[in-house]
């Protein structure tokens, strides 16, 4: 028992993080089909020391009813009322908030959509890799694999909205870059904006034409992408980048000693954080100069989160181990948070 | 009843320092006093006067302690409002110091988006070179096409004078042709009278 439990534990991937909107909780989804959450008022308290660590609150395990097993949990995101998690069977569902916090572990998800459709040439389950919510919480985007669509859903009635199809391979990753505009980046090397006013992709950016940013050796896929306003970020296979949308030209590639591809990115507080193929969590400022590297405990960072709710600001990232890094000053790591304890 | 008494005794008792034991005692000399004319003596007198003299001074420094005490208060509020004004200007200059961070955040933002820019820009080359490098190759264009035109000029003139010539040509060609179609009926003619004169010639 104890051995299949250090198995476990070895092969734990966490793939995404949420907060909750009072910035109380953390919940990280897992590749075991559970929701870990934690209680941040506890971890940040002074009561903890290096011998007693810190536990989470309670873990979910999500049922996916039309499959045998238990799914992967892919991505997650969050809004006012709802934590939304996409699986790798497909479906995104939501549990309240209200909910988890007062039912724990037996909380039932309120809604589910159906967010990939089949193609007859791939063969299912076609997962749901990245989920992002409209700043005024009424639009869920999702993107994944099977149709390769990026979908926008209204939270309210649960109707999809729009399905933008575009991309020829699967989507890594999806960011908001205003109310009516997304950008997704996908397997296919290519970076397209989506705009809800021409109903169809407004442009396409792809890094690996670009000769200062692309990296032959380990391929074209972009694994992430963040836009705010007129600057983009993404990386992958080519090298990260800054990219200016106006002129859709690149302003800076970020480098960093050895080649990285870079699965996580996120634009917060005038920084630049990047993670990926190694256990560093990169810092930029916006003028594309680095300003430092920070330790992790996991080799491969899957996900960054920076928590701008409540009290507690905290930044954590995760990756391909069991703990979650929280950083209060990104110029250390704080502590690790251990999902399966 | 006892109870009452107790707690009238103890609220008139104040600092407990026994005034009241020695209101007792002077009541009770002046009492003896007064009771016995005759036997009165000086120090009787005297020691009922000194224990009214220790009561009065008791009394004195109550007041006084009581006066000190007020002022204490006074001092001690106007210290508390101090501290509390003084709080609340420290609150509002912690407010303003958020809004001025706030600001100096977004103006550092700006200013690195401006920079990168700025960078983006400077790789290009500079909008006058590029006019002037416009202005040059119009020149050039314009040059060129009249070049073009002197030389389509130049063409079409040949070409009418090669047309020409060509006309000319043919027509002497046709005035040659004519001239010795002539000249060879002449020739023919003169063949055939001298064809005839041979006859005769050969005949005779």
């Amino acid at each position: 028992m104890g051995s299949m439990n250090a198995l476990k534990r070895h092969y734990c991937r966490l793939f995404d993080q949420a907060y909750s909107p009072d910035g109380k909780f953390l919940v990280v989804a897992d590749g075991y089909g559970r929701l870990t959450t934690f209680d941040l008022d506890d971890c940040l308290s002074n009561s903890y020391t290096d011998t007693r660590p810190r536990l989470p609150a309670f873990h979910l395990t999500h049922k996916n009813h039309g499959t045998p097993r238990e799914s992967k949990l892919y991505a997650l995101a969050s809004n006012d009322n709802h934590l939304i998690c996409g699986d790798s069977h497909g479906d995104v569902f939501g549990y309240s908030w209200q909910d988890l916090s007062e039912q724990g572990t037996n909380s039932k998800p309120s809604f589910r959509y159906v967010a990939t459709s089949c193609v007859e040439s791939v063969p299912g389950p076609y997962e749901v890799n990245a989920l992002a919510v409209s700043d005024d919480g009424e639009r869920l985007i999702s993107g994944g694999a099977g149709d390769n669509a990026v979908k926008v859903w209204s939270l309210e009635n649960g109707r999809l909205i729009h399905s933008f199809t575009g991309h020829s391979d699967y989507i890594h990753d999806v960011a908001l870059r205003s109310e009516h505009e997304m950008a997704s980046a996908s397997e296919d090397g290519t970076v397209r904006l989506w705009d809800t006013r021409v109903n169809g992709c407004a442009h396409t950016l792809k890094p690996a034409d670009n000769q200062d940013c692309a990296r032959n050796a380990l391929g074209s896929w972009l694994g992430c992408v963040a836009v705010d306003g007129e600057w983009l970020v993404c990386g992958g296979g080519p090298a990260l980048a800054i990219w200016h949308l106006s002129s859709m030209s690149m302003a800076q590639v970020l480098s960093t000693g050895a080649d990285v591809e870079h699965h996580a990115v996120e634009l917060c507080d005038n920084k630049i954080l990047a993670g990926g193929s190694q256990p560093r969590l990169f810092q930029w400022t916006y003028r594309g100069e680095s300003i430092t590297d920070v330790g992790c405990s996991s080799n491969i960072i899957y996900d960054i989160a920076a928590n701008t709710n409540g009290r507690n600001h905290i930044t954590t990232c995760c990756g391909s181990s069991s703990k979650v890094d929280v950083f209060i000053n990104l110029g250390y790591k704080s502590f690790s948070l251990e999902t399966m304890p | 009843m006892a109870d009452e008494a107790i707690s009238r005794k103890l609220t008139a008792d104040g600092d407990g320092t026994g005034d009241d034991r020695r209101f007792q005692l002077a009541y009770k000399m002046l009492l003896r006093i007064m009771g016995s004319p005759e036997g009165r003596t000086p120090e009787q007198v005297n020691r009922l006067i000194k224990q009214i003299e220790l009561a009065e001074f008791s009394m004195r420094k109550q007041t006084m302690i009581y006066a000190m005490n007020e002022q204490q208060i006074d001092s001690y509020a106007a210290l508390c409002t101090e501290i509390e004004e003084d709080l609340k200007r420290a609150q509002e200059s912690i407010s303003e110091a958020k809004k001025e961070l706030h600001q100096a955040k977004q103006v550092r933002k700006n200013r690195q988006e401006y920079d990168l820019m700025a960078k983006m820009i400077e790789e290009q080359p500079s909008r006058s070179e590029t006019n002037e490098k416009l202005m040059q190759v119009k020149q050039d264009l314009k040059e060129q096409g009249d070049r073009q035109k002197q030389l389509e000029g130049k063409l079409l003139e040949r070409r009418n004078n090669l047309h020409a010539f060509g006309i000319i040509l043919s027509q002497f060609n046709e005035t040659l042709k004519d001239d010795i179609k002539v000249d060879k009926e002449i020739i023919m003619a003169a063949e055939d009278t001298s064809s005839i004169d041979g006859d005769d010639m050969d005949e005779a």
